[in-house]
């Protein structure tokens, strides 16, 4: 298994985590939620970083007959992603209690709505992410399974043309 | 023959597609994840500007003797149980709510995992080599 492939597993495995943690800010503690929800959006940045070659492939190929739909339905779903963690981030950081940023933006109470209906939709759109990218993601973990049990890696499978889990 | 194998192959896909994603919808009702996200989603439409409340109250003096204050510290430790279970179930019901989320998202990641493979196993049916080859001759 490749080093940046190993990278991105644990990354994901990292976020997903993380957001579900965060979903509930009880569970953490106010101040953790916020400066966790600011983690998550660098991670979610770095997670598309990772992927960068992917993003410009199908961006510049959408409407290619090339693209298979499944990998346009999978673009369109990470499309929502963006904006889900946008609006998430952003309706966060207009009422963080523990974080300062009415320097950035005024406290609202429709922030709290926002922020609500944005995660709920949000979580919906990464078990979208995560469903359309099963095949990749089981792959993965096992190949680090094996790295991390000091056995030999798995090879990392050859995709075939048009899959959309080849990224 | 081979024509009937491929639709075949289509119909009990297709039964798979509408049997996960209805099991899929009732269990997102039956969570009440969809309630959740409608409150927010109305509770997001309904929010007008923002208000302060401001508490009033009056000020007022405490007088006693000396006799009872004995009883002030056996309050106090009620009170500190009290607030101690609270957060025991707070935290408990914070972890529970965790799960739960945990358990949707794997629902739907599933459901899409099992639909995508269905789609992908029809376009494998309708372009593998047999039926090609089948064609052919």
């Amino acid at each position: 298994m490749k080093r940046v492939n190993a990278v991105k597993v644990i990354l994901d495995i990292a976020i997903t985590i993380g957001f579900l943690l965060l979903m509930e800010p009880k569970a953490t503690g106010l101040s953790l939620h916020e400066w966790g929800g600011l983690g998550i959006c660098v991670f979610f940045v770095v997670h598309k970083l990772l992927n960068w070659s992917w993003i410009k492939a199908v961006t510049t190929g959408f409407f290619s007959k090339k693209v298979p739909a499944s990998m346009r339905l999978g673009y369109v779903v990470d499309v929502l992603l963006l904006v889900g963690f946008s609006l998430i981030a952003i309706s966060g950081m207009g009422m963080a209690k523990t974080i300062d940023f009415t320097w950035l933006l005024a406290r609202s109470g429709a922030w709290k709505g926002l922020h609500a209906a944005a995660s709920f939709l949000t979580l919906a759109a990464v078990g979208i992410h995560l469903g359309l990218h099963a095949r990749w993601i089981g792959n993965r973990a096992r190949g680090l399974a094996a790295l991390l049990a000091g056995g030999k890696a798995i090879a990392a499978p050859s995709f075939a043309k048009g899959d959309s889990d080849a990224r | 023959m081979r024509v009937n194998t491929i639709s075949l192959r289509k119909i009990v896909a297709a039964i798979v597609i509408v049997a996960v994603l209805t099991l899929g919808a009732a269990a997102a009702v039956k969570t009440g994840y969809v309630s959740r996200v409608s409150r927010s989603l109305s509770m997001l439409s309904a929010a007008g500007p923002s208000g302060q409340v401001t508490a009033t109250g009056g000020s007022g003096s405490a007088t006693g003797g000396f006799g009872p204050g004995g009883s002030a510290p056996r309050t106090e430790g009620r009170l500190g149980a009290a607030g101690g279970e609270a957060q025991g179930a707070s935290s408990a019901q914070a972890l529970t709510n965790v799960a739960c989320y945990a358990a949707i998202l794997a629902a739907i990641a599933t459901l899409v995992g099992v639909s995508a493979s269905a789609v992908r196993a029809i376009s494998r049916g309708s372009a593998s080599p047999r039926r090609r080859s089948a064609s052919a001759t």
